[in-house]
């Protein structure tokens, strides 16, 4: 083609092309906008998305009542900062607690921070036992600082309840045995 | 892997995105096609747009992709297949090439994000195997502008910086979900110190920004962040002080009029393109976008302003930022701090690319050598790129399987009784 041809026709086409990269950019943005709403419309419908269920007060403690609920996340931190997954906002509570993380099958796995502690059912938990017997299921009681919590999992989520000892039970279980025909072992 | 078939809305929208993405690329080729006659300038008027298609409502049938992101990907990549056809046909057909081998790493970076369970065996691995590449170069690297960060096999070339930005993203990102400050933070300071090494001083504030920036996401230590701000500016002003070629840089940004025939050239011809170009351009296949120096790599902004004008260059910031955007929501949807972390830091790494490279061409910031998104010219760049958008991709899908969990589980209802 001449090239004075070519130049009157790509000069021509330039408004194409910022009409069509406008129109690109407006449909873009307006597909972000539809499912912004489309995501709120959503979340109406689902206001536990993302939970996997919710600790409920079972005793006043500094700002929490009776009652008062705190949905729980699938994974994050418990702790008395309005930051923390599951804020508890009681005298006792460290800002960062402890961590938890919905296990598919077992239950909410927690697992204190360093120095930290918490009871499970009344069983007192420290960060060096988490990994064997830190996990709750629904209607486990979760005490940490003076805050009792109420763990309550929504329907549809496998867990297996562990078989908790008692701990007189779980002492002798973790003492060493005696050899047969020897004396008893030292330490 | 799940067939989660998109919806008759989500289909429309992809169907009317992509119809006017393939119409401006139709158009775009043949134009430039009836300046010689080049038949495969024709033939990429055909081939182009139908990537595009298939990109679009193919792939998505595959896993649940997000489509709007697909779109804007496949749209910026075909930008620069176009832009490079228009300077110099070659770099166009290798373009294209390396396009449709990245486009294979993003789907297999999808299914690892979607398959992997344990991440922690995988972190382990990466990062001896990450530090290993950084320090090829050092040993049989070869300097290229002023950088020691490239590696020759053959005839082909490699940047090993940009696959270890992915790595770097997994690794920080693990670390940090797991609330483990010292593997990450060493991992870090050794990728910097290798950068350094290699005088890549423009991939090392990457790295840096973005460890910052996800260190920010994951803890909301707003101190500690501030604490991190001031120590890279004090590494600024140290880099400054002892590089010769950052004050060389520093001071053509401040003034690149003064030496405009040598250390300036670069930064004048750009402005000068931007300017000519004016806001709708001087026309596809008009102009001299081969003046301005790297002009396929560095410099490919300036071009596009030169040929599609001030508005269309705005529309592709435009476009980034909707990516941005996107990568954002997708991050903060995400139901594990992995995840989430993951998706946020590909999406930070992309936008801060951008800026710091849209930012050096219109001299808003000193220049350095980062190539921009999708679009310059590049086997590493483009699959890095592509490799990023695989991982934001992938927690999107992971996002859609919970969503579809959670509405299983809402028709359930709470246990009673308790």
């Amino acid at each position: 083609m001449k090239d004075e041809w070519y130049t009157v026709i790509a000069l021509g086409m330039r408004y194409w092309f910022a009409l069509l990269g406008v129109l690109i950019v407006w449909r873009a943005f307006h597909w972000l906008r539809r499912d912004r709403r489309e995501k709120h419309r959503r979340l109406r419908q689902l206001p536990d998305a993302g939970m996997v269920g919710e600790f409920v007060s079972l005793n006043d403690a500094g700002d929490m009542t009776v009652d008062d609920t705190l949905p729980v996340p699938r994974e994050g931190v418990l702790g008395r900062l309005y930051s923390c997954d599951v804020p508890v906002l009681s005298p006792g509570v460290a800002k960062d607690h402890l961590d938890f993380v919905f296990e598919d099958g077992l239950g909410l796995r927690v697992r204190p921070r360093h120095g930290q502690t918490c009871r499970i059912n009344g069983e007192e938990l420290t960060r060096r036992d988490a990994a064997e017997r830190g996990v709750l299921v629904h209607g486990d009681v979760l005490q940490v600082g003076e805050a009792a919590l109420r763990l309550r999992l929504f329907s549809g989520l496998k867990f297996r309840r562990p078989a908790r000892k008692a701990p007189t039970e779980e002492r002798k279980a973790k003492a060493p045995k005696a050899a047969p025909g020897k004396g008893g072992e030292r330490g | 892997m799940t067939k989660h078939a998109p919806s008759r809305r989500l289909r429309r929208a992809a169907t009317r995105l992509s119809s006017v993405v393939m119409l401006f690329y139709f158009s775009a080729f043949v134009l430039l096609g009836l300046k010689d006659y080049a038949w495969q300038a024709f033939a990429l008027a055909l081939a182009v747009p139908a990537m595009i298609w298939l990109g679009t409502n193919f792939l998505p049938r595959l896993f649940p992709a997000d489509t709007l992101l697909l779109s804007l990907t496949n749209f910026l990549c075909a930008l620069g297949v176009l832009v490079l056809y228009d300077t110099n046909p070659v770099y166009a057909y290798h373009q294209a090439a390396y396009y449709a081998v990245s486009l294979l790493a993003m789907i297999c970076c999808v299914w690892a994000v979607r398959a992997v369970r344990h991440w922690g065996a995988a972190a382990w691995v990466l990062i001896p195997v990450s530090l290993a590449l950084l320090a090829v170069p050092l040993i049989w690297g070869k300097e290229t502008y002023g950088a020691t960060n490239w590696i020759y096999i053959g005839s082909v070339s490699v940047q090993p910086s940009e696959l270890v930005k992915v790595s770097l993203i997994l690794i920080v990102s693990y670390f940090m979900s797991r609330r483990r400050f010292l593997p990450w933070l060493l991992f870090a300071v050794a990728c910097l110190g290798a950068l350094m090494l290699q005088r890549d001083l423009g991939t090392a504030l990457l790295y840096y920004g973005v460890t910052l920036l996800l260190f920010f996401a994951s803890s909301g230590n707003v101190p500690l962040t501030g604490l991190g701000v001031l120590g890279g500016a004090g590494a600024a002003v140290l880099g400054y002080r002892m590089f010769a070629h950052v004050k060389k840089r520093v001071a053509i940004w401040r003034n690149p009029w003064a030496d405009y025939e040598n250390a300036g050239f670069q930064i004048v011809q750009s402005l000068m393109a931007l300017a000519s170009g004016g806001l709708i351009g001087m026309g596809l296949g008009l102009g001299s976008p081969r003046t301005i120096p790297v002009y396929h790599t560095d410099f490919i902004f300036a071009v596009i302003c030169e040929q599609f004008g001030l508005i269309f260059g705005l529309c592709v910031l435009a476009m980034y930022l909707a990516i941005l955007w996107r990568g954002a929501t997708i991050a903060m949807a995400a139901r594990h701090a992995f995840h989430g972390l993951v998706a946020m830091g590909a999406t930070l790494m992309i936008g801060l690319q951008t800026f710091v490279i849209i930012g050096g061409v219109i001299k808003l910031i000193p220049l350095t050598g980062v190539t921009m998104p999708f679009v310059s010219y590049g086997g590493s760049s483009l699959l890095s790129s592509l490799v990023l958008i695989g991982l934001i991709q992938g927690v999107a899908s992971l996002n859609e399987d919970d969503l579809h969990e959670d509405m299983l589980l809402a028709t359930g209802g709470e246990e009673e009784g308790v």
